[in-house]
């Protein structure tokens, strides 16, 4: 019984994300085509909804290229953990009180631990597809990942010594009345802000897949349904990223200075999509606003920056959060 | 404390750039929506050849083109064929009988246009150049003797758009003028013949 309940949630979660990514994907480019006076995709169905649909089964259609030398079980496992390790992360996020998968009482360490796996299937990607520009994207992308991981996690610390709790839904029940960790904690905020604009590799730190230097990075090999694959992991990322900002730092499905406990559910589900799609704008925004890091600069942004002040923000917050107790 | 400055500038800039890209978005856009919308051409634009016609008098309709053969030796890819006639102007001694230029050859250089003494042909405004069969390709400009008017009717019908007049570029203004008058009596006379044949 567990195992067809189980295999239900994945279906419908996978569901779920599938169309997210499609809407993702056409919010991308309606935002990018804006920014820089086009018009975007309008042609494909009304007002261009369709066009990424239409994307998607030209990209299952085509033919399955591999290159001749590269390892065939690493690349064909690539896109598939590329896409299942984010996708797993949505399984202790709350949608609304009482709608959320499994709410475990790690939930925020589980989340993490995935989304540092992701580096492997770059990795992978890189070193399978037998391809300088696909390695090189790939050693980036491992050395990107483990820098930024840590002024991730470090900045997210402070959250979870205000609340006490690693349980996303407490966390979120603690933020009732307004009270967002965004107010304690802003630098946190930010600094979780940019760190997961490199963790998901997206501009300004797109460095793994750097158009105009690498080719197309790590899955410069790739093509058809694989390609789709690392496509979808992107912008799944990304949704995991931003709902992970709304849990911990905005409130989740609370809407400030209202009794929540009288408002409807689907209300609440709202609420939370609707944050979660304010970060996603804000992510776009910064993509089509700021230039790419240099390697350097960027490993140097991580370590010289991010990590100082995230540590800072750290112990500050240990040391008021330990004054107010005694 | 200049390094202090310098922090809070950068930073300033993050916001001044986001800022930027924001009041763009609500900008005109720029786009123009190419099969719908055409923007107007410079007079200097070079699309297909296009063949002039007498407009006025007893040989009205007739091509100007007096197969001087100028166009044909001046070709540097060969593409135009001329076959000649008597003239019915007792007063001129040939006409063109067919003129047909291969388009699969033609590169838009211009000279035919330049050896021309007669002002028959011109560079047009049309520049939607793709065709579903190569023997398209061949167009016919002069058929016994006459400005051929199917010509430009088969290649819209392929691309869906309407019979569309072309205007001469800058030098021939008086050719154009009284050419542009004679096309929008075709178009008249077209949509006139056009419900009766639908009709039968």
């Amino acid at each position: 019984m567990d195992v067809i309940l189980g295999l239900l949630y994945v279906v419908i979660l996978f569901s779920l994300v599938a169309v997210q990514v499609l809407i993702l994907v056409f919010m991308e480019r309606k935002v990018s085509a804006w920014i820089q006076s086009r018009i975007g995709p309008n042609r494909v169905g009304p007002w261009g909804l369709l066009q990424t649909t239409a994307d998607i089964i030209k990209l299952i259609t085509k033919e399955n290229i591999r290159n001749i030398q590269s390892d065939k079980v690493i690349f064909f496992l690539a896109p598939i953990l590329a896409f299942v390790a984010p996708f797993a992360g949505f399984v202790t996020i709350p949608v609304a009180e009482n709608l959320g998968i499994q709410d475990l009482n790690m939930g925020a360490v589980y989340v993490f631990a995935l989304g540092s796996s992701m580096v492997f299937s770059v990795i992978w990607a890189g070193y399978g597809s037998n391809n300088r520009y696909a390695l090189i994207g790939a050693m980036r992308s491992a050395a990107q990942m483990i820098s930024y991981e840590i002024p991730l996690v470090t900045s997210v610390l402070g959250v979870f010594l205000i609340a006490g709790t690693l349980s996303m839904r407490e966390i979120v029940a603690l933020q009732e009345s307004g009270t967002w960790y965004v107010i304690y904690q802003p630098l946190g905020f930010i600094l979780f802000l940019v760190a997961a604009t490199a963790e998901a590799n997206r501009a300004p730190f797109d460095l793994p897949e750097a158009e105009s230097e690498l080719v197309a990075g790590f899955h410069t090999e790739y093509s058809g349904m694989k390609f789709a694959f690392f496509f979808l992991a992107e912008y799944t990322e990304m949704l995991v990223a931003c709902s992970l900002m709304t849990v911990l730092f905005l409130g989740g499905w609370l809407i400030p200075f209202v009794d929540n406990s009288q408002i409807p559910w689907w209300i609440h589900i709202f609420v939370f999509i609707f944050k979660v799609y304010s970060m996603i704008f804000l992510m776009m925004w910064f993509r089509w606003t700021f230039p790419r890091l240099r390697v350097d600069h960027l490993m140097q942004f991580g370590w010289k920056v991010l990590l100082p002040f995230a540590l800072v923000n750290l112990v500050v917050t240990g040391a008021v959060a330990l004054w107010l107790k005694s | 404390m200049r390094f202090l400055i310098d922090v809070f500038k950068g930073l300033w800039s993050l916001f001044v750039g986001l800022g930027v890209t924001f009041k763009y978005m609500f900008r005109k856009k720029t786009t123009v929506q190419y099969p719908e919308i055409k923007k107007p051409l410079a007079d200097r634009f070079i699309g297909y050849v296009k063949m002039m016609y007498e407009t006025e008098g007893e040989f009205a309709g007739h091509t100007k083109c007096v197969a001087c053969m100028a166009c044909v030796v001046v070709c540097p890819v060969s593409c135009i064929q001329v076959t000649h006639d008597k003239h019915p102007d007792p007063t001129k001694k040939r006409i063109a009988n067919d003129f047909i230029l291969d388009y699969t050859k033609c590169e838009f250089c211009n000279l035919c246009v330049e050896a021309c003494n007669f002002d028959a042909i011109i560079m047009g405004h049309d520049y939607e150049l793709s065709f579903y069969d190569r023997a398209d390709m061949d167009m016919i400009l002069v058929k016994d003797k006459k400005y051929n008017d199917d010509l430009y009717a088969a290649s819209r019908r392929q691309t869906g758009s309407e019979y569309r007049p072309i205007i001469a570029p800058r030098e021939r203004e008086i050719v154009d003028v009284i050419n542009k008058r004679e096309h929008e009596e075709r178009l008249k006379k077209q949509a006139e013949k056009s419900p009766a044949q639908q009709s039968e």
